[in-house]
């Protein structure tokens, strides 16, 4: 009996004491100077990529509009950033060359088979198949 | 034969342009020369990065023999320097190191009486010889710099040849302040990120007089308020340290961060009501950060305190 409540003992001591290192308490922290200055460099560093994609696809606008390329940079330099990234969102609005041919291919495709079936009459060289 | 045509072209653009003129940015209300009091360490060997931190340290009032930086800076198989050892060589010293990184820095520096360590390239892109030495002033309008370098004290040289050497080594260079003092025309994000290395030096209580200056010149800059709170929260000047958080969101009310550590503050501070007001509005901004939430869970399970700050506050 003795040697047994020894042991029970023990054994819930043992087990308090694991408690205490398994359950570590939560704690809250100051967020470090470190951390605060990570993002505001990264951010920092967004902006500059961000200012120098704007500015590639601007000079890529401006190129496809028929600026020469020896007046690109000149007139690029007396815009604002802002304006610089309005321009290189014109990029994105321009169709692709390939898109429009291929669109363009399509239709006359579409046309050349309503001629064939005789819904059509758009090319008159085209008789209807029957 | 292709790479004797190879080197001649090498040389020839080299060459080429050695002749364009790079103009110095010497402000106009500064002296037409200037050379400041550095003490002086001829290098021995290759050993230029010891006697050139030696130089800027004793110009920052710590005097160093070169010869007892050369364990900690110098690379035997590299027979050279890593300017990173050199900074953390000279924040070891208690000293604050900020960035030169332009040509109208460098003379910025030099008209507030800061010699500037710097990294040159003497020879070429391909074919490199690196080489510190330190500016120590300028002569006739800046077309001259005036270096401590290798063996030569106060050397001469011409502006366009100097920054040439310097642009090659992608204009690295350093200004190594003495106690208190901060660097001429600094940027403040810069500064609290030179701050901010001194304090995980050995002894970050060397920032303290650093930091002092730098919030009485920026009261208004939210990473200084940030930074100076918890560098007070750290030194256990609690008070002090909300203050300053205070002054942070006031500044940037949408930065979630300084938020926190209001929250925090007044958390360790038994000021549950505080704490609460402050947690939500970090929350606001950025619900589901994790750090936010962990303090928002410690503020719940606040037991009711007095707050032992009276007055108002947020």
């Amino acid at each position: 009996m003795h040697a047994r409540s020894i042991i029970a003992t023990l054994a819930s001591v043992f087990l308090l004491a694991s408690q205490c290192l398994l359950v570590p308490t939560v704690h809250a922290k100051m967020v470090g100077t470190e951390t605060e200055l990570a993002r505001a460099e990264r951010a920092q560093k967004e902006e500059q990529i961000v200012a120098a994609l704007s500015r590639e696809k601007a000079r890529e606008t401006l190129a496809n509009y028929g600026v020469k390329p020896e007046q690109i940079e000149q007139r690029l330099s007396r815009l604002t950033d802002a304006e610089i990234q309005r321009l290189a969102r014109k990029t994105e609005n321009l169709p692709a060359g390939q898109d429009v041919i291929g669109f363009t291919l399509g239709v006359i495709l579409i046309l050349v088979l309503l001629d064939l079936l005789g819904a059509t009459d758009v090319f008159p060289a085209i008789e209807p198949a029957n | 034969m292709t790479h004797l045509r190879r080197l001649a072209a090498a040389l020839l653009a080299a060459g080429l342009t050695a002749c364009q003129t790079l103009p110095s940015p010497v402000p106009d209300e500064a002296p037409a020369s200037r050379q400041l009091d550095v003490p002086f360490y001829a290098q021995e060997k290759y050993q230029c990065g010891p006697a050139a931190l030696a130089m800027a340290l004793g110009a920052a009032g710590h005097e160093v023999a070169p010869a007892t930086l050369i364990d900690e800076v110098w690379l035997p198989e590299r027979k050279g320097s890593l300017a990173i050892e050199l900074r953390a060589a000279a924040r070891a010293r208690e000293r604050l190191v900020y960035p030169v990184d332009t040509p109208n820095q460098l003379f910025a520096q030099l008209d507030a009486g800061q010699p500037v360590l710097v990294m040159q390239n003497l020879a070429f892109s391909f074919w490199p010889q690196w080489h510190f030495a330190v500016v120590i002033g300028y002569a006739e309008n800046g077309e001259r710099v005036i270096l401590h370098t290798g063996t030569d004290r106060g050397d001469g040289t011409h502006w366009n040849r100097f920054v040439r050497t310097w642009a090659r080594a992608d204009y690295q260079g350093m200004v190594v302040l003495p106690p208190g003092e901060l660097p001429a025309k600094a940027e403040p994000q810069k500064l609290v990120r030179a701050l901010n290395d001194l304090e995980q030096s050995p002894s970050p209580e060397a920032a303290l007089p650093y930091w002092q200056a730098t919030v009485e010149r920026w009261p208004d800059k939210y990473l200084v308020q940030f930074g100076w709170g918890n560098l007070q929260w750290n030194r256990g000047e609690k008070e002090d340290a909300i203050r300053a958080f205070q002054k942070a969101v006031e500044i940037r009310p949408e930065a979630a961060s300084a938020w926190n550590n209001l929250a925090e503050a007044w958390r360790q501070m038994d000021c549950a009501e505080r704490a609460h007001k402050a947690i939500e509005q970090a929350l606001q901004v950025e619900p589901t950060r994790q750090a936010i939430q962990d303090t928002r869970d410690q503020i719940k399970a606040m037991p009711e305190h007095q707050c032992p700050i009276t007055g108002s506050g947020q």
